[in-house]
């Protein structure tokens, strides 16, 4: 007994030790993955000289906003282009939460004819690099005028084949006990959706959310091939215009425009990670 | 094929000031409409732009200008692509600022308007060089009108030679030369740290056109109609540039970076550019020089130039018309000098004092077009930069040797020029 | 009789609420995704060309694809990557998510998750300029190693190093995402099952293996799936890096069609590459998604 006791007391001790090393290990590792934002910030201060001297130092010598000046005052309507990539991200996302969820619902749970074959043309499309589409598409976009307008880009990703297969797959893996009560009880389809899967989605609705939002932030080839000049431009975009002619744009200088493209969506991570994390981590029927 | 004789530019500057009395003495039009134009390169250029549309609305007061800016941060190929997918929409910009890289896609295609009438009208353009003229000419029609240009120099930190104790290069300086100098320059730390290269082998089409031009040879033959890549002196050109990096250790190995910002940085000594890199140098307070490109057969360097053009079937020609005037006159071509994003095409426009404070050989500028070539543009251009760079960065990185890069690309330039042939005769 | 009716109520009210939903998405599908890329198709049996004329080519356009040694190349760097990337982005974020799924202070999983899941939301646009500068000749990395006495390493400039590079670069990137699906699989395990093998003495390992895993494989094979769609088609960050240089070496078969297409103007050329790619992912990610019905059935 006593035996027994001490050994699980001993296991409990090295467990708790090897604990504390993944822990070290997981924080050396965590501040790796932050070094490129950590130069990203530090460059942004810097003269190019100084950008390039050897060693290396990650504290800029002084805070000098000379570089965030000249991001404003190019020719770049560097807010405007700012605007273009939220909106342009808001509301993919949002049409997504809504078109995904809806036709994983349908293939989930319902039944109607055609239904398998449909999602798997839809799936189909999970495949489809934005490389086969986006030429006919620019075609297409220049003939009715969607050319050149950020919402036109928004307007091709309101849904993903991705989004509803994710969903899909969310909501296969919940219990079906309570829908077929409430089904039983004789409420209808849209109320069982509405009512019941949704609240036990709200994880997966945010994992989409942050997938979507991220992916659009992304864009850069379909961003190129589609919005032309400097006020329809996304973010992404803007970084060419400022790395120059044949690359003569100042380094600096774009490592604090970036900085500004990319401090918003840190700040907005930081508020709003219980939210987004959270959301993914825990699965099911908590909510 | 292309020698643009100093003489042809020496026209007298008195025809600049008589072309701007002509346009004193225009008066206002009534007319109204919209012009859409895109132009190409940085701030300084949007800024002469805005200044030509300016001065555009003064004489036409109802007509709504707008311009948008491509920065041709990747060459000049997405730009082509834009342009012919704008054309295939009918949504086409009025007027187009562009390259000679471009002139035969564009003009092959068809999607730009003769303007030699226009030209033959307006007299600003006798003091532009004739062969800038011709070199816009396409089956014997012109379709562009020549603003700036842009020839390669080597560009020489003047302060990493007088450390390391090496006299300024000399105009007539020789292949051997440069590549002394740029061993000397290359200045390593104790742990082998290459913290100063003496070069930077360049990784752009353009930039690396005058070692071949120097040696008496390029990449295609003269009519720009067929691959010379099998010419041994290709070869020894690219052997030249290979033994700087691997036998001397004299530059880093050409990635997809430009070097610009470690040379304002004072890390490389020496690189190829043309004059946009000016305004850059001024603001790092670089003590910079400009030379032209070492020799080994002949003296020699590459011009590539702006240009404007007007899109095929663009409505109100004539305000149109006098939009382009405004974007190719004698002001222009002041703000250009002064702004020092190119050489101006104006000869009187490259005399102004502004243009040659800075660098301190500023005229060799001119003076080096009695012997530069034009940048090799035939209507493949896009594949042909993207064939060669493809296999050049390849030989330079060691992963084919030169003999086996000068023939695959050879073979694929050819096959590009069959596909041209063929699309022309369809 | 009762029950009948009820039962083919059931059915068409299903099958109507059904075709409402799926609607929206099926329609935007359609118009965004599935037509586009039958034009495609059937470009890539034309010589496309608004200015110079269009014409039928046949199967030229595959012909010229399957007859170049280009295409081997490109087609086997971009399955390189592929294998490269999803190894590397799967088992690592596999590796940190159970790293992290322990209880620890609350602050530390906060810095946790900011570290390992802010690569993910930066654009890769962005983020692969701050690497292309880390990776030069003289940059960063080559400092430090030459510091350790060890040679330096041409990280974009040469054939060995450069797709590692990219590879890294890209697991560096993307790893937090796949750690936090791993994390949500992880928490679905359910706590009763763990306990009692915890109670029997089953060690870490067995209990990864026998219980772990096997409750988590169809997120896992989820992940493997998601991320070889997205490696298959890796653009941005290789442009940004290397321009699909030195040579070939790095040279993706997105990179390839953007180039024909949005470089060359070669508009046929290029969809004949897109549905060879296409074809191939098609294929791939069928062979996955059957070995994963058939592993997990089992």
């Amino acid at each position: 007994m006593s035996k027994t006791a001490h050994q699980g007391m001993q296991t409990k001790a090295a467990a708790r030790w090897i604990d504390r090393a993944i822990i070290a290990v997981l924080v050396l590792l965590g501040i790796f993955m932050l070094l490129p934002f950590a130069w990203l910030f530090s460059m942004s201060f810097r003269t190019v000289a100084d950008a390039y001297k050897m060693p290396p130092s990650f504290i800029p010598p002084n805070l000098d906003f000379k570089n965030y000046a000249a991001v404003l005052k190019a020719n770049v309507p560097f807010l405007q282009i700012y605007m273009n990539s939220v909106m342009i991200a808001v509301v993919v996302t949002l049409g997504q939460l809504v078109t995904c969820t809806l036709a994983a619902f349908a293939f989930a749970r319902l039944k109607f004819p055609g239904r398998d074959s449909l999602f798997f043309i839809l799936l189909v499309g999970l495949m489809f690099p934005a490389q086969v589409t986006i030429l006919p598409i620019f075609l297409g976009y220049a003939k009715t005028g969607l050319i050149n307008k950020p919402i036109g880009l928004a307007l091709m990703y309101l849904t993903s084949s991705f989004g509803v297969f994710l969903m899909r797959q969310f909501m296969q893996s919940q219990p079906k006990a309570l829908e077929e009560a409430a089904l039983m009880d004789g409420a209808g389809y849209l109320k069982i959706f509405w009512r019941i899967s949704l609240p036990q989605l709200r994880p997966a609705l945010s994992a989409l959310a942050i997938i979507t939002f991220t992916q659009t932030w992304n864009y850069y080839f379909q961003a190129k091939a589609l919005l032309g000049p400097q006020n329809a431009m996304t973010l992404p975009l803007a970084m060419d215009i400022l790395r120059g002619y044949l690359g003569s744009g100042n380094l600096a200088v774009v490592m604090a425009a970036m900085s500004m493209a990319v401090l918003p969506v840190v700040l907005l991570f930081l508020l709003a990670q219980k939210f987004v994390i959270e959301g993914v981590t825990m699965s099911g029927i908590r909510g | 094929m292309f020698n643009i004789s100093r003489r042809n530019l020496l026209v007298s500057s008195a025809a600049l000031a008589a072309a701007a009395s002509v346009g004193r003495a225009l008066g206002q039009s009534d007319a109204s409409g919209t012009i859409r134009i895109l132009m190409n390169g940085g701030d300084a250029d949007l800024a002469n732009t805005n200044n030509a549309i300016a001065r555009f609305n003064k004489k036409y007061p109802n007509f709504q200008v707008s311009v948008d800016m491509d920065p041709i941060s990747t060459g000049w190929g997405d730009f082509v692509t834009k342009v012919i997918g704008q054309f295939a929409s009918s949504s086409q910009y009025d007027i187009y600022g562009t390259a000679i890289e471009t002139f035969q896609t564009f003009a092959a295609r068809g999607l730009m308007e003769p303007i030699d009438d226009f030209i033959a009208k307006n007299p600003n353009y006798s003091d532009f060089a004739p062969a800038l003229f011709e070199a816009c000419k396409y089956q014997g029609k012109t379709y562009f009108v020549p603003t700036s240009w842009n020839n390669i120099m080597v560009n020489y930190n003047r302060d990493l030679f007088d450390k390391a104790g090496q006299a300024y290069p000399k105009a007539d300086w020789s292949w051997d030369d440069f590549r002394a100098a740029a061993k000397a320059l290359t200045v390593k730390d104790g742990s082998g740290n290459v913290s100063q290269w003496g070069y930077e082998v360049p990784n752009q089409n353009f930039f690396i056109q005058p070692w071949f031009f120097t040696n008496g040879t390029g990449v295609l033959n003269d009519d720009w109609s067929a691959s010379n890549m099998l010419d041994p002196k290709v070869a020894e050109v690219l052997q030249f540039l290979y033994d700087i990096i691997h036998v001397d250790g004299s530059s880093p190995i050409p990635g997809s970076d430009t070097m610009d910002n470690q040379f304002l940085a004072g890390q490389v000594a020496m690189i190829n550019r043309g004059h946009w890199i000016i305004p850059n140098v001024r603001n790092a307070n670089l003590n910079m020089d400009v030379v032209p490109p070492p020799q080994k057969t002949t003296q020699a360097t590459v011009v590539g130039f702006g240009a404007v053009g007007i899109s095929k079937g663009a409505q109100n020609m004539e305000a149109v018309q006098a939009m382009v005037a405004e974007l190719t006159g004698p002001e222009l071509e002041a703000d250009v000098a002064k702004s020092g994003s190119s050489v101006p095409g104006s000869k009187a426009a490259a005399e102004l004092p502004e243009f040659l404070a800075f660098p301190p050989s500023a005229p060799l500028y001119y003076q080096t077009l009695d012997y530069a070539k034009a940048v090799p543009s035939p209507a493949n251009f896009l594949e042909v930069e993207k064939i060669f760079i493809r296999y050049y960065t390849a030989m330079m990185a060691g992963e084919v040797s030169i003999a086996d890069g000068c023939k695959q690309a050879d073979a694929e330039l050819n096959d590009s020029f069959a596909r041209l042939k063929a699309s022309l005769g369809a | 009789m009762a029950t009948t009716a009820r039962h083919s109520d059931l059915a068409t009210s299903q099958m109507r609420t059904g075709y409402v939903l799926v609607f929206p998405a099926m329609l935007l599908y359609l118009t965004f995704v599935l037509a586009p890329a039958i034009v495609t198709v059937v470009l890539s049996f034309a010589y496309y060309d608004p200015q110079l004329g269009s014409h039928w080519v046949g199967l030229d356009n595959f012909k010229r694809f399957f007859t170049d040694r280009r295409s081997v190349q490109i087609f086997w760097n971009t399955l390189q990557f592929t294998l490269f990337a999803v190894t590397g982005n799967v088992s690592v974020g596999l590796l940190l998510a159970l790293a992290l799924n322990r209880s620890m202070p609350g602050w530390l999983l906060y810095f946790f998750r900011l570290a390992f899941f802010l690569p993910v939301i930066i654009a890769a646009a962005f983020v692969s300029i701050v690497w292309g500068y880390f990776y030069q000749d003289s940059g960063i990395f080559n400092y430090y190693l030459n510091l350790l006495g060890l040679p330096t390493v041409r990280w974009l400039t040469s054939a060995q190093t450069a797709m590692p590079s990219i590879v890294f670069m890209d697991v560096w990137k993307n790893t937090g995402f796949f750690m936090v699906i791993f994390i949500a699989a992880l928490q679905g395990v359910p706590k009763t099952i763990m306990e009692a093998a915890i109670m029997d003495g089953t060690p870490p390992w067995r209990r990864f293996w026998r219980i772990t895993l096997p409750w988590i494989s169809p997120v896992v094979f989820f992940a493997v799936v998601y991320a070889s769609i997205g490696a298959l088609q890796v653009y941005e960050s290789i442009w940004i890096l290397t321009k699909g240089g030195p040579g070939d070496t790095t040279r993706s078969m997105s990179i390839n069609i953007v180039e024909e297409a949005f470089g060359s103007f070669q508009i046929g050329y290029a969809a004949s590459v897109a549905v060879v790619m296409t074809v191939v992912i098609l294929i791939i990610t069928g062979m996955q998604m059957l070995a994963s019905s058939w592993l997990v059935s089992k």
